[in-house]
């Protein structure tokens, strides 16, 4: 494993079982297809994808909330799936979640004292009204918030507790799903100035999982675009944005609307618009996940799976990949 | 005009002696034939509740204290529950946002298509169906005949949606009040949705008011936006003069929280 890394999967592999109605047949939904990556140190990787595709289920397998069928899981070159829950709880410190829905996450029987004053004693920290006042300021709250119950506060002010509560621990490694998605427009602006500010200063490592790709651009360096529980493409932000090589990146930066009506005007025309629905987990194509919907399959597409593989982008390869036999052959060809 | 709603108020009383809180307050808004209107706002900004008292569905104990709501020569406030259950779904319509609650879990799409039909014309079984099945082709499900007997556990959200629609249409209506219809939709399911309003608008010249949060939507799709604050009409203007001139702070405060990306690289 490269030094950089402080979170390295290979070859992840969840899978669920599902049953078809009350006595129905047992099916097995893979989740998570064979997905390998690295998180590097310090750095704001972001996961996208809609629905279904394994986002969430990546997150949370990463830091062993679920166990995989397959795969490896190392955190700062420590397996974490070899550990025994004993050990593990111990490590936890370390890596700490903030949940999207700032209304169901937090215990409406406990003040926000209590709340955070949890983790610091699970974790030998100190605990006192003075310790509480800093996280609370870390997250931008006054500390007279300390005495709210969660019911007393704006979902902003929920959200930010969540944070606070992650915090407390003093994690290396956070992860945040859709820390954003259930806010209004105007917090998620704070929140995220507030997540890239605490990442700055704590020198935090961010998983962010989201489907908000403006949101995305403006936080992370790396992004991975997820299809169906596989890693479809996976690239720096900028080239991600500025030159998308998977179709399905392209259709999906495509789809997103974008608030600016001249440009639109000219933009929608050509707006890729997918046809269908994402294929079930239950009963995957065969060949490439998103060869059904893709507007430039091909015949081997059907027949064969591609992997993720470093795309030559403006002649130089580097860290750019993607899953595609074609990468790159479909633009959003609009007319200005 | 098809929608007119002019100096609209409602007001929900106090809990325990205090004050009556105003909701609405002096909402005026108007959708003409083909034109897709934007209902921007924050939660609990009253965009829905524009559209509940504009079909008489303020849930109690609110209600309306002024205000018309002209739908052609007609004021829906003034009219008969009979009367206005005559135009709601017949003349005026409505799609909710939430398409996995909106739909009855045990019945077909195909029975609750075909009831909504039988609302509003005296039809016999069979041709309420064979309606269903044009309502299902119009909103563009594929295989329509073959889905009338699912259910909407069998459908993904994006199906639903489109269910919900030509329920919504079943009724030949002129305005179709349509409330976050893809807030609960993935963005490329969304982009699917929303070029089926933009068809309808045109193909049956619907008036639509599009209740969104989401100003790409509203940038994407509307003709002409309204912005709602704390259950005031703030600025209403076309599309692209809100945009690059909005006249209000709190719309210049929107746009301005308002995070985007870089497109990629077109090719010519």
């Amino acid at each position: 494993m490269s030094a950089a890394a402080l979170v390295e999967a290979e070859d992840l592999r969840v899978e669920f079982s599902v049953r078809s109605g009350l006595w129905g047949r047992c099916s097995t939904a893979r989740a998570l297809d064979g997905v390998s990556l690295e998180v590097r140190r310090g750095e704001c990787l972001a996961v996208v994808g809609e629905s279904g595709s394994g986002k969430t289920t990546l997150g949370r397998c990463l830091i062993r909330l679920i166990e995989p069928a397959a795969g490896r899981v190392l955190f700062d070159g420590e397996d974490l799936l070899a550990l025994s829950p004993r050990e593990l709880r111990r490590r936890r410190r370390r890596f700490q979640m903030v949940f999207q829905d700032p209304f169901g996450s937090l215990d409406p029987r406990q003040r926000v004292r209590s709340v955070l004053a949890e983790p610091l004693a699970l974790h030998g920290r100190r605990r006192d009204a003075g310790r509480i006042a800093e996280l609370l300021d870390a997250v931008g709250l006054p500390a007279e918030m300390a005495g709210r119950f969660p019911h007393e506060l704006s979902g902003g002010q929920r959200q930010r507790v969540g944070i606070a509560r992650a915090l407390a621990a003093e994690p290396d490694f956070l992860i945040a799903d859709e820390p954003i998605s259930a806010l209004d427009l105007t917090v998620r602006a704070q929140i995220l100035d507030l997540l890239a500010g605490l990442r700055g200063r704590l020198g935090l490592t961010l998983l962010f999982i989201a489907h908000d790709l403006a949101a995305v651009e403006q936080l992370a360096d790396r992004v991975a675009v997820m299809y169906l529980g596989r890693i479809v493409e996976l690239a720096p932000a900028a080239d991600l944005f500025q030159r998308p090589q998977h179709p399905y990146t392209v259709s999906l930066l495509s789809a997103a609307p974008v608030a600016e009506p001249v440009r639109e005007r000219g933009r929608r025309r050509a707006r890729i618009v997918l046809a269908g629905d994402p294929p079930s987990l239950l009963a995957p194509p065969p060949g490439c996940p998103f060869h059904p919907r893709c507007p430039i399959a091909r015949p081997r597409c059907a027949a064969e799976t591609p992997v993720l593989a470093p795309v030559p982008v403006d002649g130089k390869t580097g860290e750019h990949q993607a899953a595609c036999f074609y990468p790159g052959e479909l633009r959003e060809g609009a007319v200005p | 005009m098809s929608l007119e709603i002019e100096g609209l108020e409602v007001v929900f009383p106090g809990s325990s002696g205090r004050a009556p809180v105003p909701v609405l307050r002096g909402v005026s808004l108007a959708v003409g034939r083909g034109e897709i209107v934007g209902l921007v706002g924050e939660s609990g900004s009253g965009k829905s509740m524009t559209a509940l008292a504009a079909l008489g569905l303020v849930p109690p104990p609110g209600r309306v204290t002024a205000g018309r709501v002209r739908l052609g020569d007609r004021d829906l406030l003034g009219l008969s529950p009979a009367e206005l259950r005559r135009v709601r779904g017949g003349r005026i319509s409505m799609v909710f946002q939430e398409p996995a609650t909106a739909l009855n879990p045990v019945y077909s799409i195909g029975f609750q298509i075909a009831e909504a039909v039988a609302a509003h014309r005296r039809v016999s079984r069979r041709a309420a169906r064979d309606e269903a099945v044009r309502l299902l082709e119009q909103v563009a499900l594929p295989d329509a005949r073959r889905r009338l007997g699912a259910y909407p556990h069998q459908l993904s959200g994006g199906q639903r949606q489109r269910v919900l629609i030509a329920m919504a249409l079943a009724g030949g209506p002129e305005v179709l009040l349509a409330d976050e219809p893809t807030t609960a939709l993935d963005v490329t399911l969304q982009a699917q949705v929303l070029e089926l309003l933009e068809r309808l608008r045109s193909e049956l010249g619907l008036a639509v008011l599009l209740i969104t949060h989401d100003l790409g939507v509203v940038a994407e799709t509307c003709d002409r936006a309204v912005v709602m604050h704390d259950g005031e009409v703030v600025e209403s203007a076309a599309v692209e003069s809100l945009f690059h001139s909005p006249a209000h702070p709190y719309t210049r405060k929107l746009l301005a929280s308002l995070p985007s990306f870089r497109r990629p690289e077109r090719s010519a």
